[in-house]
């Protein structure tokens, strides 16, 4: 039988890894996604149970390192801290109505530390990693009507705040959107 | 199936390619090819340097007493001095990416307090809690390598970085230095030393130095006399902490 620790340390390589680039890509710096990997799989330990559970734990690993990240770059922001990227890397999609469909996509970014925590998850998993309605619904144990609200909110919020910044560029947590 | 695979799609193709049905669409998908051999590298570099690094404090911490953050930082638990507790630091705000260090310096250092209220910058001479957790970034004008001590008031001076290993470590620019120091505690002033030359200086040396330099007294100490017996163009930053219950 596998000791604790060899346990710990085994699925910590073998997840370790889905933490480590969500960080990344969330945060745009080796450093700070390391630290935030580890931070992460502190929280993921709590229930080895949970964590053990080849079925069920890659969504949940994803939804907990990309909200973890995702306060991150709110609290960075917050702090006037501009260590962190704060453009995201939008996967590329080849789909007809792909890029045109979220004319706002790169800049909505922005003014992503404006919104709630799910909806800021539901903008990067669906704007940023390029994921169906139905699969961030998953990850995230919401409805796929949810995704939509939430979604569409964001958008038409994101791109009232643009247009009257003119900018593109949210320059402080003041007025922070719904 | 024209639209390239999201993020979580390539994940689960990673976590497990007997179950995934993603094959066909990544033979056919340079874009997601490209993507997945970016996924994988990064994924090897966590295998190859972030988990032998990190796992040991990881497994401190979850054996630890106590739950949450009490339990996490129960595992930086310093050994006397100002120990390196290699630890995982959550100082959510990182030194800004351009960050030079003060200009026309050869070496300068940046340092964090945190806590679990948050993390702040730290000035030459702060007070800070007798037991903060350090988050530390230092500047060179030029590739050399370093070494970060202290010393605190009784004269007891502890290696900070590296923490292990026969020699200074090799920097280049702006670096933030991997994992945190936990301070020890006690009250009392404690003042950094970080040296940096182009050949590296034997530990024992920089030691000498430092302790020439303060003596054990505290007025030496805080007043941070310049070090002397170095090589000639090592450079030097230091800061002083006086730390407080």
């Amino acid at each position: 039988m596998e000791d604790p620790r060899s346990q710990v340390s085994r699925l910590y390589r073998e997840l370790g890894p889905v933490v480590y680039r969500r960080c990344l890509r969330l945060l745009g710096d080796r450093a700070a996604a390391e630290d935030a990997t580890q931070e992460v799989f502190v929280k993921l330990l709590r229930d080895m149970d949970r964590l053990k559970d080849r079925e069920t734990v890659l969504p949940w690993v994803y939804r907990v390192a990309m909200n973890h990240c995702l306060n991150v770059r709110r609290d960075s922001r917050r702090r006037g801290q501009d260590g962190l990227a704060q453009d995201l890397e939008v996967v590329p999609d080849v789909r007809a109505d792909g890029p045109d469909a979220y004319p706002d996509r790169q800049l909505a970014q922005a003014v992503l530390s404006r919104f709630d925590g799910e909806t800021q998850a539901i903008a990067v998993g669906v704007l940023v990693d390029g994921m169906e309605h139905e699969e961030i619904a998953a990850v995230l144990g919401i409805s796929r009507r949810t995704v939509s609200r939430k979604l569409g909110r964001f958008l038409e919020n994101a791109r009232k705040f643009l247009a009257r910044t003119g900018t593109g560029t949210a320059e402080s947590d003041e007025g922070a959107l719904p | 199936m024209t639209r390239c695979a999201s993020e979580m799609a390539l994940e689960a193709h990673l976590f497990d390619q007997g179950r995934s049905t993603l094959g066909s669409h990544v033979e056919g998908c340079a874009a997601c090819r490209a993507r997945l051999a970016r996924m994988e590298r990064e994924g090897e570099e966590f295998r190859r340097f972030v988990h032998p690094r990190t796992v040991d404090r990881l497994l401190a911490a979850r054996e630890a007493p106590g739950s949450g953050w009490a339990r996490f930082l129960g595992a930086l638990v310093p050994v006397g001095g100002l120990a390196v507790a290699a630890a995982l630091l959550v100082l959510t705000p990182r030194p800004p990416a351009d960050y030079l260090g003060v200009k026309g310096t050869a070496l300068s250092m940046q340092v964090w307090a945190g806590s679990v209220e948050g993390a702040r910058e730290v000035a030459d001479g702060d007070r800070v809690p007798a037991a903060a957790l350090l988050r530390l970034r230092v500047s060179s004008g030029r590739p050399c390598s370093l070494w970060l001590l202290s010393v605190d008031a009784g004269g007891q001076v502890s290696r900070l970085f590296p923490a292990q290993g026969d020699g200074p470590a090799p920097v280049t620019g702006a670096t933030t230095l991997p994992g945190g120091v936990a301070l020890d505690g006690e009250a009392g002033p404690e003042r950094l030393y970080a040296v940096c030359s182009v050949d590296a200086v034997p530990l024992a040396q920089v030691e000498r130095s430092i302790r020439g330099a303060v003596a054990g007294d505290p007025d030496a100490l805080r007043r941070g006399a310049g070090l002397t017996g170095l090589p000639d163009g090592a450079a030097q930053a230091t800061m002083l902490l006086e730390k407080v219950r």
